[in-house]
């Protein structure tokens, strides 16, 4: 938390800044004008936001002072008890300083004396606990010892001569704070000894009505800066707004811890258990201030406290932002919003730089399928070749075969021929001889019967009937020698034929196969 | 006790605090460099500040499936191994696990529009994918911590088949609960306005909610006490180790904190099967991997109840939770933890290899 307000505190100084040059700047722009110009108008930066920032500055110095605060007492306590030697050894300012103040504020029931500061009894511990609360509030000085309706006038007074239309004081927005004038005066005399529950009371009536004005449209050539400055002043006002409940909550907080750690102290005392050591006694504090804080923290109040607080100093952050963005636009300095675009680019473009890495190591990984599908192919390819040449070497050696088939029937065809036509001319002659035997009827039969044996022998072999059957066996074994040759001259074709068919269809498929798979896994 | 009595004891104990001091200011002269996360690893992966590292074993038998630590963002992987003898890393190592590690870096004003799916779906996914090639393995295992377990159980759902065992540490799922301080206000924030602001959200805030969370313990007990240990070297090298990761906290990504406020801990979508990235819906049902959970039983930052509810929403029936009596950081450094921890963790991924 201390860092938080540091932080806080740090932003602030540098918005400070920021708006000290910038109405530094408008003052220097309207002082041709103001020389002309009746009145007193030697102070144009208005003070008051110098004061109203430090004024929070200093609050949050607070909150991260304490502990140093502490430690100085601690110091104080001890410079003129510790024998010399020791105080050489280091430097005790911090433990003494604390030390002092806390013996020197205790207070136990039935006044125990102070051991080390005689005539002085023990007083409250817990007050240096709200030190940095109760005194000494610079937060409230910003309203009692400035009158923010004459800043306010200032500033307004300024946006008012850069529009060209009014003198100081005689400008639309001046007549309207001025109004406020005598109740600002009046809030600075009481608010002070009210606390914070009539300062928020008081300065949220105040900030409705300012908001009306300062968020209201203008006009002019500047309105839009003047109307920037306008809408960061309101800002400023909510967040000192929020700041301030925070800060009640805190301070509530703070004081009930502090009694808590006082019942504490007084439980331990009756009970004969005072803390009598140091590092007793900050273990009880810190024990007992935290179980109250914690619980208040773990409240949605504080939460909702908490983050009104924090959208309250974001909208302001983003407002002085773009003030100082818009002031120096022109110049060549390269904006936050500017690096922001650039980032945004250059992160799409990894983002698109990752999907084409994504999608390339994806065609990568598909282009290697591919390869080692084409050198496969090529494998089974050279396979094939060599399978191809084996068939073309078979289909040689087959038709060389069927040719020699071809030729051996085509010889045992013309000696089948020729077996044939001698069978044929027997026949024929024995045709001729029986149709001879037919037509010599003349001879006697005993001469017929006389020349017999021999003929007879011949014509029991030569008759008609046995040269028919001759002949038809001979014309039989004629056509079926036809048939054989025909059917061995097919057949031994054919069978060239198909082989060297399949073959050729083999190799062609295998060759066709062997091209597809070259270009499938490319899709 | 007579007043003579309380100001000697006051005087002993004063003069043993000023010795202390005297002798842990001289410490802390000649404490030279404060040196974290010592253990030899080695880059095996980048892109940009977000690197991938790989522990070297130290041991012969190696784990055939090794486990990628993811850490959170908002601080630094350091604390796992934060010094040789308070190391879950070389724990890991001793048990024979092959230890790779996300380190997110330290993002600037140009990560101002990274998103959550940059980071999971973006180089986790590279990393899991580099690991998994390397290793010529469908799966490995993941070990997220805190903000890094929520970014495992992410990243599991979407991805299962990458994922072979699932490890959270300490991880926050489920955003209902208001045990924890960061919890209650995170709900209250305006998150937008606070992102629109910073873009990239600075560390230090993120820091000073955590000191918030015991304020008076984290800023001003913790310093006293330290001047009881300053004296001795040892001690207070491990005090400031131990200061130096605190507050070693890298800025945050703006949309990548905005989805992170507004989906987890505003509106509790994850568990709730509405949470998206990059388009995608993550169902925790999908975590179908065996899932160990570890939780802390006196975490303040990651309460109980929103770690281990991760085990009501997984999809696995291999679910397993682990607790162990200590806070956050104690679950990494915490002497309690340091002996079991590791060998706890190896012997449940060891039965699921």
């Amino acid at each position: 938390m201390q860092d938080f307000f540091k932080q806080q505190a740090e932003w602030l100084n540098t918005w400070q800044e920021q708006q000290q040059t910038l109405t530094k700047q408008y003052a220097a722009w309207g002082e041709g004008l103001a020389e002309a110009a009746p009145g007193d108008f030697s102070q144009q930066v208005p003070g008051n936001f110098e004061e109203l920032v430090k004024a929070q500055q200093e609050l949050f110095e607070q909150f991260t002072g304490f502990g140093q605060q502490m430690q100085q007492n601690l110091q104080q306590l001890w410079g003129d008890k510790l024998p010399e030697e020791l105080l050489r050894q280091f430097n005790f300012n911090l433990l003494q300083e604390f030390y002092k103040n806390w013996l020197g504020n205790m207070k136990f029931p039935g006044g125990l004396s102070n051991p080390f500061m005689p005539g002085q009894n023990w007083t409250d511990p817990t007050s240096f606990l709200n030190d940095f609360m109760k005194n000494e509030h610079p937060f409230f000085s910003t309203f009692s010892n400035f009158n923010m309706a004459d800043e306010v006038q200032k500033v307004f007074g300024m946006f008012g001569m850069l529009q060209g239309s009014k003198m100081p004081g005689g400008d639309l927005f001046s007549q309207l704070f001025t109004t406020y004038q005598g109740f600002f005066n009046q809030l600075a005399n009481t608010v002070t000894s009210k606390g914070f529950d009539k300062l928020l009371e008081t300065f949220n009536s105040w900030k409705d009505q300012a908001d009306k004005y300062l968020l209201a449209p203008q006009v002019g050539i500047n309105r839009e800066t003047a109307q920037e400055f306008s809408k960061i002043i309101s800002l400023s006002l909510a967040y000192i707004e929020a700041f301030a409940k925070m800060g009640k909550l805190i301070e509530e907080t703070a004081r009930k811890a502090g009694n808590r750690f006082q019942a504490k102290l007084v439980e331990r005392s009756l009970n004969s258990e005072p803390p009598i050591k140091f590092t007793d006694f900050c273990s009880l504090w810190t024990k007992e201030n935290e179980a109250v804080f914690l619980e208040v923290f773990g409240s949605e109040e504080f939460a909702k406290t908490q983050a009104d607080l924090a959208s309250a100093g974001l909208r302001l952050k983003m407002q002085a932002d773009k003030l100082v963005e818009k002031m120096i636009d022109q110049t060549p300095i390269a904006l936050k919003r500017d690096v922001d675009l650039a980032a945004g680019e250059i992160i799409q473009l990894k983002r698109d730089l990752r999907q084409s890495r994504k999608h390339q190591a994806v065609l990568a990984a598909e282009c290697q399928i591919a390869r080692d599908a084409v050198a496969a192919s090529e494998e089974r390819f050279k396979q094939m070749e060599a399978t191809l040449t084996k068939a073309q070497a078979l289909t040689e050696n087959a038709e060389k075969t069927a040719k020699a088939a071809v030729a051996a029937s085509e010889e045992r065809f013309k000696q089948m021929e020729t077996a044939l036509a001698k069978v044929q001319t027997l026949a024929e002659n024995a045709e001729k001889t029986a149709k001879s035997a037919v037509a010599r009827p003349s001879k006697t039969v005993e001469a017929v019967a006389a020349a017999p044996k021999k003929t007879g022998a011949t014509a029991t072999q030569k008759t008609p009937a046995a040269a028919a059957k001759k002949a038809s066996t001979t014309t039989a074994k004629k056509a079926t020698t036809t048939t054989a040759k025909k059917a061995t001259t097919t057949t031994a074709k054919k069978a060239t034929t198909t082989t060297a068919k399949k073959a050729t269809t083999t190799t062609a498929k295998k060759a066709s196969g062997t091209n597809k798979p070259s270009g499938s896994p490319t899709k | 006790m007579n007043y003579t009595q309380q100001f000697q004891e006051s005087m002993d104990e004063f003069k043993a605090f000023a010795d202390n001091l005297k002798k842990g200011v001289e410490n802390l002269a000649s404490s030279g460099e404060i040196k974290l996360a010592q253990t030899e690893k080695e880059l095996v992966y980048e892109d940009g500040k977000r690197k991938l590292y790989r522990y070297q074993a130290r041991t012969k038998k190696i784990c055939p499936v090794p486990t990628l630590i993811v850490y959170a963002m908002v601080n630094r992987y350091t604390m796992l191994d934060l010094q040789p003898n308070r190391s879950v890393i070389r724990n890991l190592l001793d048990q024979g696990q092959d230890v790779y590690l996300i380190d997110w870096g330290y993002a600037d004003r140009m990560d101002r529009h990274l998103t959550m799916d940059d980071l999971i779906n973006g180089f986790m996914d590279d990393c899991i994918d580099h690991i998994r090639e390397q290793h010529q393995l469908e799966a490995i295992n993941l070990l997220g911590v805190c903000q890094g377990g929520t970014f495992s159980a992410i990243y599991s759902a979407l991805h299962p088949k990458k994922v072979k065992n699932l490890i959270t540490m300490v991880a926050p799922i489920d955003f209902e609960t208001n045990d924890s301080l960061l919890y209650v206000w995170s709900k209250a924030m305006d998150v937008d306005l606070l992102i629109d602001a910073y873009g990239i959200v600075p560390g230090d805030l993120m820091n000073q909610s955590y000191q918030m969370l015991q304020p008076f313990t984290l800023t001003f007990q913790k310093y006293l006490n330290m001047v009881d240990t300053m004296a001795d070297a040892e001690k207070l090298a491990d005090f400031l180790r131990m200061e130096s990761w605190i507050f070693d906290s890298p800025d945050q990504p703006g949309e990548v904190l905005r989805q992170n406020a507004k989906d987890l801990f505003q509106e509790n979508k994850l568990v709730k099967g509405e949470f998206e990235i990059g388009g995608q819906r993550v169902d925790l049902k999908q975590v179908s991997m065996p899932v160990l959970c570890i939780y802390a039983d006196y975490d303040t930052l990651v309460p109980p109840a929103s770690s281990k509810k991760l085990l009501e929403y997984v999809g696995t029936k291999d679910k397993q939770e682990l607790s162990y009596p200590v806070g956050h950081v104690g679950m990494f450094v915490s002497g309690k933890t340091q002996s079991t921890l590791a060998p706890r963790i190896s012997e449940w991924l060891n039965q699921r290899i």
